[in-house]
């Protein structure tokens, strides 16, 4: 339930995206998250709705999440592939050496609104 | 009411991240080794810190994460280890640490002396994972009684440590349990973590243990 916290942390920095841009009234909150982080999209979605009213002008707000698949690049053949388990070993010729290029995103992307 | 989209692309614990570098900076600045240990509840992660008090031969302190409760610190003090409590709960409390619980809990602690302190994580093998708490070494702990599972089930934890404690293995001859295997999902998770061995019990592993903390400093703490 370690989303919670993430929420909290993506509502303060959005907040202080739209003070200094001077959104008044705040529509989305766009973020990426990869898949690495367990994180579970409905619970992130709860939390932001519960949590977004205490944050003056986001009370309309909507998050919206991409969520990013788990990437490897293999050193040992050169092939990059998407993991469907987290398996840090390459599926082609099963090598160790591999290293991590997607997946571990956890990026506020931009938030979207207007002034009045 | 012009519509605007503005661009952002930040991580989202930014906050966090900057505070544990602060942590980071300010023990290494100090010559502290600061190791954070995490695992699931009842890992023997006190246990562990109780024997290692009795093997390292300087100065330790443990500040102690838990929900709630303070019966781990009870049992460090009472092996005269410093200790300070985080109480996050008692209900609905964080799951994890975070690193601004840390730099407020070395506000106020008397930091002398002290050439490692210790982190005894909230037991969950999840939510700690996602947190930087300006510790110079993660490491995970895992208890052969957990199975052979779990590095698969909760692999960001593995990913993110640069050790991994096997403990309780004096319990091996009484377990179903496939120690190859299991050191086998710890690999496909992260192929260059070390693991140990260890039994706080019977003794096992000790010393490996004592060298990697006393590499930690040698090697000047480090992010």
């Amino acid at each position: 339930m370690h989303e919670a916290a993430i929420v909290r942390s993506l509502l303060d920095l959005a907040f202080q995206a739209a003070t200094k841009a001077g959104l008044s009234n705040v529509s989305s909150v766009n973020v990426m998250t990869g898949k690495i982080h367990h994180l579970v999209n409905e619970v992130l979605l709860l939390h932001f709705d519960l949590m977004k009213a205490t944050y003056n002008g986001f009370e309309r707000a909507v998050l919206h999440i991409e969520e990013k698949d788990v990437i490897i690049q293999c050193y040992a053949c050169g092939q990059t592939k998407e993991l469907d388990r987290p398996f840090f070993i390459c599926p082609n010729c099963e090598s160790p050496d591999t290293k991590l290029i997607a997946g571990d995103e956890l990026h506020i992307i931009s938030i979207e609104g207007s002034s009045t | 009411m012009c519509p605007q989209d503005i661009k952002i692309m930040q991580r989202i614990l930014t906050g966090n991240d900057q505070i544990a570098a602060e942590v980071r900076a300010s023990l290494a600045g100090k010559g502290i080794a600061c190791i954070n240990l995490m695992s699931s509840p009842g890992s023997g992660k006190t246990t562990l810190l109780q024997k290692t008090a009795t093997k390292l031969n300087k100065g330790m302190f443990v500040i102690e994460g838990d929900i709630y409760t303070t019966l781990d610190s009870e049992r460090l003090q009472s092996a005269g280890i410093g200790v300070y409590q985080i109480n996050t709960g008692p209900f609905g409390g964080d799951c994890h640490l975070e690193a601004a619980w840390i730099r407020s809990a070395l506000n106020e602690i008397d930091l002398a002396g002290i050439d490692f302190l210790f982190i005894e994580n909230i037991g969950n093998l999840v939510c700690p994972a996602e947190f930087d708490i300006g510790a110079h070494k993660n490491i995970v702990v895992l208890s052969v009684t957990e199975g052979e599972d779990k590095p698969l089930k909760y692999p960001l934890a593995f990913r993110n440590a640069q050790l991994c404690l096997i403990s309780k293995v004096d319990l091996l001859p009484y377990l179903d349990l496939n120690l190859n295997e299991l050191k086998q999902n710890i690999k496909r998770i992260n192929p260059q973590l070390m693991m140990i061995e260890i039994s706080s019990i019977i003794e096992k592993g000790l010393d490996d243990w004592i060298n990697f903390i006393m590499a930690c400093r040698q090697n000047a703490p480090e992010g």
